[in-house]
């Protein structure tokens, strides 16, 4: 998939949806770079283990989960937010 | 003296009935076994992520285990709450930089065909979201986004939103609605 496609689907997601959900958007591929890299990291049999589906629809839920802060939240509501979802 | 039963004939003789709240006559019918009473109910067409939520299979189990020791160790590291909170800035900022964009396009209404404008606009908004690894495109998002994050921010940009592909985009898409 050209860089291209890739830039107008990302126009057309921001067009059709919210800031809220450009939010998500960002935070999961945010997070799905970072697990990956963790898991690589760690095993590379970790990676191969875990299905596409799987870890796409992980990073989704806790992409939600990150971005359920209200509006024009501080540093402060993150930490707590990620504090409280390391507790759980 | 109770006889035992042999036959299913017997066996029909030796039911007993009661009458319920109702009125009805009931038969008597056996207790079900408690593994029969307790059987999980399986929805097949939930609206949650069924297999995802509640593991099935040993793959899915161990799959989830490891990607939440993870995450776990992702969001115990010292960066993950300033780039989170970048993350936050950066969705504004590209957010706002649509924005102008759509003033434009309205600006245009106003001397062209309605459809000609939009095309523009998507253009428009195409070009900013292609070119934001230059200057300039960091330009028009950069002013929008914290000082304090402005650094995380734009790491952010170039290590994760422009390697955003198609099928990630679509995926969340998808499953937003």
């Amino acid at each position: 998939m050209s860089a291209d496609t890739s830039s107008e689907r990302l126009a057309d997601f921001v067009t059709r949806h919210s800031e809220n959900d450009l939010r998500v958007l960002i935070l999961f591929k945010f997070i799905k770079t970072r697990v990956i890299s963790a898991l690589q990291a760690g095993h590379p049999r970790d990676v191969k283990g875990v299905g596409a589906q799987t870890l796409n629809r992980f990073c989704l839920d806790k992409a939600k989960r990150l971005a359920s802060i209200g509006k024009d939240p501080t540093e402060e509501d993150v930490r707590e937010l990620v504090a409280s979802l390391i507790k759980k | 003296m109770v006889v035992p039963a042999t036959s299913h004939y017997d066996r029909r003789r030796r039911v007993r009935f009661y009458t319920d709240a109702q009125g009805r006559v009931r038969p008597i019918t056996p207790r079900k076994s408690h593994s029969q009473a307790r059987r999980p109910f399986l929805r097949a067409n939930s609206w949650r992520p069924w297999r995802i939520l509640n593991p099935q299979t040993p793959e899915d189990y161990i799959g989830h285990a490891v990607l939440e020791a993870s995450f776990a160790t992702l969001a115990a590291s010292s960066p993950f709450v300033g780039q989170v909170y970048a993350s936050y800035q950066l969705a504004k900022g590209i957010y706002g930089a649509y924005k102008s964009a759509r003033a434009v396009t309205s600006a245009y209404e106003t001397q062209g065909p309605v459809g000609a404008a939009k095309i523009i606009g998507t253009e428009l908004l195409s070009k900013q979201l292609t070119g934001v690894q230059t200057e300039l495109g960091w330009d028009l998002i950069g002013n929008r986004i914290d000082p304090k994050a402005q650094a995380a921010a734009k790491s952010l940009l170039t290590e994760c939103v422009e390697t955003l592909t198609a099928e990630e985009i679509d995926f969340v898409s998808r499953h937003l609605v």
